[in-house]
């Protein structure tokens, strides 16, 4: 392409007032707009690298047409209707695939499928292309697990065709049909499963969703076979749904019109725990979002929030990067349980940005146990948020662009400063928080061997804590961190439902199967049983010494009823209490009292 | 009065008046930068998924 064509190149740019309001949290329906045409730019570039990397492979489309094939279909349904098929480029199921392909082309993922199965959406897009726009045509697509999946359309059943399998798609001067080994299934006929839509409205606003359990690139990260959803199920999530939307619309007009111009598909997953609802989105798949079934609509309305702002801030980062390379070590996500890369921190802070603002504006509507929670979920995350920009300030891996974002929500973060939260919610959550923290250190950070050392034989030998300095302890991530959350969710199932705690507690050997990683001793800290949890906590520590949460338990006991050097002690180097603990024992001497022990690390 | 904030430019190349026609013959080394940033998500394992909370789930 020649010099004059190059200046005529254009590149994508946010205005700079799209910019600062995505970077405060939100960003209106004319924002999401502008995403979404990022998103288009960024989709034909995944389409463009698959077509190169497929022209390398010309026979890896196997018993399917050729690929250009398949790309010359689309292009007629292009040329006979353009909106038509950009609405079906930006189909949200479409980018994962695109990306799970490109991986398995060069060889980062691989699959149970065939290759071609894979590369044969695009035959699929096509022919569903070819549909909508009313051309007539015939394409060979894969059958995959009993089904010709047709994407945004819905599914064709073939029970008799081989798991990995070709049906032919065709219309002619009537409406397309699909021939599979038991027949032909007309669309919208005998044998097709439709993908379920569903509208919601409220106030003269109006969110259509897909319920999509039949795409196979429905999930994050690998192909799923179809599974056709039941319609009482449609039914519950239509309720549902409806209900939250009412919430959003009524609290947040503004987020509900972005939503509505960018959220397209819901992937539905089976229920999870009370207050542990599952959640994902992925960086390909704009609009979509997988959740977990769920069982009232203010955690609905809430995961939507969630999930909606890591669209946002996956389609912005296709934009401009927000941070060049990663520190060293990885950073604490008060919402994880794991460590995590600045990448994931970023994508994390976002979207408690909105879920804090959600609780900031539906507290106000809310009373009694429901009320207790949302103010609890303000002043939680509240806390939380404000924690991690700040952390996130001081490292220099931050771009200009990801500065100015950063500021942006560091703003929204300051407004809920002066916000007033009741005295039992907020010390609630000032626990849940210190909580978090303490067992996110005793999981994963590992203090100075040789401090360790040091301590431990001043210990044995009887003399007082010397003063020495604490280094900064190493990050080594833990993966047997499960359930840091696990009394917070105590606390609120207390909270919205006193008769069910009522029995946890009188069945406290049940609890792990109500809330995994809980323990009798965390129901006792809960409910206010200091004592109980005291001698609960010391029990776990007999017989297990380094069990992290009952380390962190115990020092939460001691704050409430015996401040002092113990409890401070646990509450800022609880890893060193545990990591010396573990060296007086290795050497050989019986296991301290914990709270004695801590007391004298306290003590320095 | 402080200067205003400048527009967020992207090196993503602007695609949307680009037709399925066209792509495939579009000049690769115009869309370079940005299939170099794009085959770099590609290889990354953790850019797959922007939000996911796998701790409540088991």
């Amino acid at each position: 392409m020649g010099a004059d064509a190059a200046r005529t190149i254009r590149r994508h740019h946010l205005d700079p007032r799209q910019f600062d309001a995505l970077a405060s949290g939100g960003g209106d329906a004319d924002t999401v707009s502008q995403l979404l045409a990022g998103e288009r730019s960024w989709r034909m570039l995944q389409l463009r690298a698959l077509l190169d990397a497929v022209r390398a492979e010309p026979h890896a489309t196997g018993p399917l047409p050729p690929f250009d094939r398949a790309w010359e279909l689309l292009v007629e349904a292009e040329r006979r209707d353009p909106a038509a098929v950009n609405d079906l480029l930006l189909h949200p199921q479409a980018g994962t695939w695109a990306g799970y392909t490109l991986r398995r082309l060069r060889g980062s993922a691989s699959g149970s499928a065939p290759l071609w199965v894979d590369l044969g959406y695009l035959h699929a897009l096509a022919a569903v292309a070819a549909l909508r726009v009313g051309l007539e045509f015939r394409m060979t697509v894969p059958v995959r697990d009993g089904f010709v999946v047709l994407p945004t359309l819905g599914a064709a059943r073939a029970p008799e065709a081989r798991r990995w399998d070709c049906a032919e798609v065709r219309r002619g001067s009537g409406s397309g049909s699909v021939d599979v080994p038991q027949g032909v299934v007309p669309v919208g006929g005998d044998g097709w499963v439709a993908l379920p839509a569903v509208r919601v409205e409220a106030a003269g606003n109006a969110l259509t969703v897909n319920l999509d359990s039949l795409d196979p690139y429905r999930n994050l990260r690998t192909p799923a076979p179809p599974q056709p959803f039941p319609a009482e199920e449609v039914g519950r999530w239509r309720d549902l749904l409806s209900q939250a939307w009412r919430l959003l619309v009524d609290t947040s007009p503004q987020l509900a019109q972005s939503l509505a111009r960018g959220l397209f598909s819901i992937v539905p997953q089976p229920p999870a725990e009370p207050f542990r609802t599952m959640s994902a989105s992925a960086g390909d798949a704009f609009g979509s979002m997988i959740v977990s079934e769920l069982r009232d609509a203010t955690e609905l309305a809430v995961t939507m929030v969630h999930e909606f702002q890591h669209i946002k801030l996956g389609a912005l980062l296709h934009l401009t990067p927000l941070h060049r390379g990663e520190p060293a070590q990885r950073l604490y996500a008060p919402w994880r349980d794991d460590p995590r890369p600045l990448s994931g921190l970023l994508q994390g802070v976002y979207a408690f940005t909105g879920i804090t603002e959600f609780w900031c504006a539906v507290r106000q509507r809310m009373s009694g146990g429901v009320g207790d929670l949302a103010q609890f979920e303000f002043a939680r995350w509240r806390r939380q948020v404000s924690l991690v920009l700040a952390r996130l300030a001081e490292l220099p891996e931050l771009s200009d662009a990801g500065r100015r974002w950063l500021a942006g929500l560091t703003t929204t973060a300051d407004r809920w400063r002066g916000e007033e939260v009741p005295a039992a919610p907020l010390a609630a959550a000032t626990a849940c928080v210190a909580d978090h923290r303490i067992r996110w250190r005793l999981h994963h950070l590992r203090p100075d061997p040789s401090l360790v050392a040091a301590l431990a034989t001043a210990w044995r030998q009887g003399t007082a804590r010397p003063r020495l300095p604490y280094p900064e302890p190493v990050v080594v991530a833990d993966p047997a961190a499960r359930g840091l959350d696990a009394r917070a969710v105590l606390r609120m199932w207390r909270m919205t439902d006193p008769a069910g705690f009522g029995a946890l507690r009188a069945a406290p050997s049940t609890i792990e199967e109500q809330v995994a990683g809980a323990t009798a001793a965390d129901l006792a800290l809960v409910d206010g049983e200091y004592d109980r949890a005291r001698t609960e906590y010391l029990a776990e520590l007999a017989a297990d010494p380094d069990r992290p949460s009952s380390w962190a338990g115990l020092g939460l006991v001691l704050a409430a009823e015996s401040p002092g050097p113990a409890a401070d002690a646990l509450r800022e180097r609880p890893e060193l209490v545990r990591a010396l603990h573990r060296a007086v024992r290795d050497s050989g001497d019986p296991p301290p009292d914990p709270v004695a022990f801590a007391a004298w690390v306290g003590g320095g | 009065m402080s200067q205003p904030n400048p527009d967020i430019d992207s090196d993503l190349v602007d695609l949307t008046e680009v037709t399925l026609a066209d792509l495939p013959t579009y000049d690769d080394q115009l869309l370079s930068p940005t299939m170099r940033r794009l085959l770099q998500r590609i290889d990354d394992p953790e850019s797959i998924t922007s939000g996911y909370n796998p701790q409540r789930i088991d």
